[in-house]
């Protein structure tokens, strides 16, 4: 037996029924469910990672800032220590020319002042051996009992002669 | 020399509809059960064996073939009801997917040479009665009782008739549509085969051997191409109804 | 009242063929329809899917009407529901 082209049966509207209420929920448990349990959980992965990888990148920039800041100021402290060895050597050396040239000066006005001691020792001491000589001198003249002019002539010469020295 | 009866062709057009395999009294009620019915499970296996076989061994990294059709196609689908129903209508996917495998899978089964479940009014009917009473439902979600009821008179009071009517009509013209697409098409296709092998006859050929590969190019519109449309337009007709059940305001929210 | 049965076979044939002009209306509106969908593409071809795909649902739509005419004839051809 058979239906017709455009039959509507209450049998097969129930079956039909039936069917498709089990087909939806044989496809909600054995597709969906599982499918989007999973796309659900690679899209928290998928967040995790962007989260992470985020994460890591600030680090890395707080890091990066850190050191450079650090070698800004190693920098600067490196510059400021060469300045200031720099300042100090400067100073030192001048203050060792300063006191060589000091040191020279007081030698060399040390050896003047000798010489000029020495020179005046030497002087007085020509003056007394020529003091000697001239009383020696004046001895023999006396003893010769030379005139007066004779005399006087002797002294004024002497005198020059040592006043040249002077 | 005998030709075996199968080799013979059609030997006339049957136009019936489903055969009738048993039938049993319920509640005074005569109830067949009818081809379809195993057909209806033939597919139903067909299509549960398949979403078994996909969704086998899902894993969330290095996914395989098999789970990326079926995440694919979880994606389309709920895709196509997002942008076609809003957001708030995601939970109708499952069953919106139920429909368009169903009717596809139920289509296509012609093709093995079996007898369409689409061919048989009735289980239109009842898909269409399912929408319809999807589409009354949402009606009382968002309007309640009253709302729904209002609803039938406006905007003025006369136009009760015609909105009854037009609410009927609805699931009816979905059903009609439906069937007659993919009825029609299995007519004419067994008017082709009817027509190739009496013209075979005719000529004196004992094999209709010219209903091998000619009805094939026919055959692609109206078994493939005319049952995907079909499932599609259904699922779109059914989708857009429901939406439009809601109220109007779904742009903004989506 | 007694007709005889080739009157009512002519007649649903005739019948049918009547029931077959409905194929105008739905040819007619959807060659338009896939015009104007032609035209929209060329204008906006980053929208040929969404086009497509309304225009689909649209013949569909239109082409029920079409249908209904179809299964007048089959019915009136086949199953000579008045025989």
């Amino acid at each position: 037996m058979k239906l017709g082209f455009l039959s509507i049966d209450i049998g097969t509207i129930l079956f039909t029924l039936c069917n498709t209420l089990i087909l939806f929920l044989a496809l909600k448990h054995f597709l969906f469910a599982p499918v989007q349990k999973i796309l659900s959980e690679r899209k928290a992965a998928v967040d995790q990672t962007l989260a992470d990888a985020e994460d890591a990148r600030s680090r890395a920039e707080a890091a990066e800032t850190e050191y450079n800041e650090k070698l800004a100021n190693a920098k600067e402290e490196s510059a400021e220590m060469l300045r200031t060895a720099t300042r100090r050597a400067q100073q030192r050396s001048d203050e060792i020319v300063a006191q060589a040239r000091e040191e020279a000066a007081g030698i060399m006005q040390q050896n003047r002042d000798e010489l000029e001691r020495e020179r005046r020792r030497a002087a007085s001491a020509l003056r007394s051996e020529i003091s000697g000589l001239a009383v020696a001198a004046a001895e023999k003249v006396v003893e010769r009992e030379i005139n007066q002019a004779d005399h006087e002539r002797l002294i004024d010469e002497f005198i020059d002669s040592v006043g040249d020295v002077q | 020399m005998a030709i075996p009866e199968f080799l013979q062709g059609p030997s006339e057009l049957d136009v019936s509809g489903p055969k009738v395999i048993t039938s049993f009294k319920l509640f005074g009620l005569t109830i067949n059960f009818t081809e379809t019915v195993v057909l209806e499970w033939i597919v139903m296996a067909i299509i549960i064996g398949l979403v078994i076989f996909l969704t086998r061994n899902l894993r969330v990294r290095n996914i395989s073939k098999r789970q990326a059709v079926a995440e694919m196609a979880v994606e389309a689908i709920s895709n196509l009801v997002r942008d076609t129903m809003g957001k708030r209508f995601l939970s109708f996917t499952p069953y919106i997917a139920t429909i368009f495998c169903f009717s596809i899978f139920g289509s296509l089964i012609s093709l093995l040479g079996l007898r369409a479940v689409t061919s048989d009014f009735s289980v239109l009917l009842t898909w269409a009665a399912i929408t319809f009473i999807l589409i009354t439902a949402t009606k009382i979600r968002f309007g309640g009782v009253g709302g729904y009821l209002k609803g039938f008179a406006d905007p003025i009071p006369v136009m009760l008739p015609i909105n009854i009517l037009s609410e009927v009509a609805t699931p009816t013209a979905m059903a009609l549509r439906h069937f007659g697409n993919i009825a029609g098409g299995s007519i004419i296709m067994g008017l082709v085969y009817y027509g190739l092998t009496a013209l075979c006859h005719m000529i004196r050929l004992q094999i209709p051997i010219l209903t091998v590969g000619i009805p094939a190019v026919l055959s692609l519109y109206f078994d493939l191409f005319s049952d995907f449309m079909q499932a599609f337009i259904f699922i779109m007709l059914t989708m857009v109804f429901i939406s439009n059940a809601g109220p109007a305001d779904d742009a903004a929210e989506a | 009242m007694e007709i005889p049965e080739a009157i009512v076979l002519a007649g649903s044939a005739v019948g049918a063929g009547l029931a077959m002009i409905a194929g105008v209306g739905p040819g007619i509106g959807e060659g338009y329809a896939v015009g104007k969908a032609c035209e929209a593409i060329a204008r906006q071809p980053e929208a040929s899917g969404a086009v497509t795909r309304t225009m689909f649902v649209g013949c569909a739509v239109a082409e029920s009407t079409g249908i209904y005419g179809l299964i007048i004839a089959l019915l009136l051809i086949f199953l000579k529901p008045f025989t």
